[in-house]
């Protein structure tokens, strides 16, 4: 276990320095490595904006997140982590996406209706459950969901995703403690015993 | 690192596992990006050096404090009234200070008297 969390460490640690010199070649004018950051990171921003956005947009948001993140390059400050820095972009794209539609269709019916449409596993049981994550996590407020998302699926620090979020470390546990107790409540209502 | 109860663990494991899949990107994607990008320069971060305007300020605040200071002690010696007391004043604060000693001497002699009165008794001890 002890040698999990070493190798964990190890790697991020590696991860963020290596982030930091495509970072730096990026800044000179290097779009290749701007090319490396966007592969290292595009599947957890992607993860993101799904749990938060309209499926249908997911392309034009992500991109948009990557270009604000070339824009703001030169604003940076070194001393961060990139991916922090990063998903926090993303949270403020979803966010000002989600107050754009603000209108009549709710984000959760869509993400509900579209839920069967991407099921490509012949598993039947998995299906279910899948689907059923998928309405657990809906279910939830954004902020709540933000939180599991990011603590529970992507493995990301509770002091990184304060940072993310803007918010103290003490509402990241107080968030994710009400989230995880929202979805355990769903899942037992429908039937499934963990 | 968080501390996952057993329960906790359960739950978050099978979120993990029948966690919903997220849709894949438009295999274009990448190059579309790319060329915004390409059509996007980088902003160039003017440097605007802030550290003289603000050493500038640290050093107006003690300057307008000692300034202050400076202004007030001179306004004062100019314009406070200076007094200088006139030989009749001078006459007459003396004449006051004699009458004052001269009562307070009289009237502790009395006081004195009254408060050890010369009586037989007290002789007698």
């Amino acid at each position: 276990m002890q040698g999990l969390i070493v190798s964990t460490a190890f790697h991020e640690s590696v991860s963020e320095s290596d982030d930091s010199h495509l970072v730096q070649q990026s800044l000179q004018g290097d779009t290749q490595s701007f090319r490396l950051l966007y592969r290292r990171h595009e599947k957890r921003v992607r993860t993101i904006l799904y749990q938060l956005c309209d499926v249908n947009v997911l392309d034009d948001l992500v991109q948009d997140v990557f270009l604000r993140a070339w824009r703001g390059l030169p604003k940076f400050r070194q001393t961060a982590k990139f991916s922090t820095w990063l998903y926090r972009i993303a949270w403020n794209v979803a966010s000002d996406y989600r107050q754009a539609a603000a209108r009549g269709r709710t984000q959760l019916q869509e993400l509900t209706k579209q839920a069967p449409m991407r099921q490509e596993s012949p598993d039947v049981m998995h299906l279910h459950y899948q689907d059923l994550v998928q309405r657990g996590l809906n279910q939830l407020s954004a902020d709540h969901r933000t939180v599991l998302v990011l603590h529970d699926l992507e493995e990301v620090p509770q002091k990184d995703i304060a940072e993310i979020l803007g918010i103290p470390v003490g509402t990241v546990k107080s968030r994710l403690f009400h989230a995880r107790a929202a979805v355990r409540k769903f899942l037992d209502h429908e039937g499934v015993q963990l | 690192m968080s501390r996952f109860s057993e329960d906790e663990l359960k739950l978050t494991e099978f979120l993990k596992r029948h966690q919903p899949v997220v849709p894949a990107a438009n295999p274009d994607l990448e190059e579309q990006l790319m060329s915004a990008i390409a059509s996007t320069p980088q902003p160039r971060l003017t440097v605007v050096s802030k550290a003289p305007v603000q050493r500038r300020i640290l050093w107006a605040v003690p300057s307008a404090i000692a300034a202050g200071l400076v202004a007030m002690v001179v306004s004062h010696r100019t314009f406070a009234p200076v007094s200088q007391p006139s030989a009749a004043e001078v006459a007459e604060l003396q004449n006051f200070i004699e009458s004052t000693w001269d009562d307070s001497v009289a009237e502790q002699s009395v006081s004195e008297g009254d408060l050890f009165p010369v009586t037989e008794d007290s002789t007698l001890n």
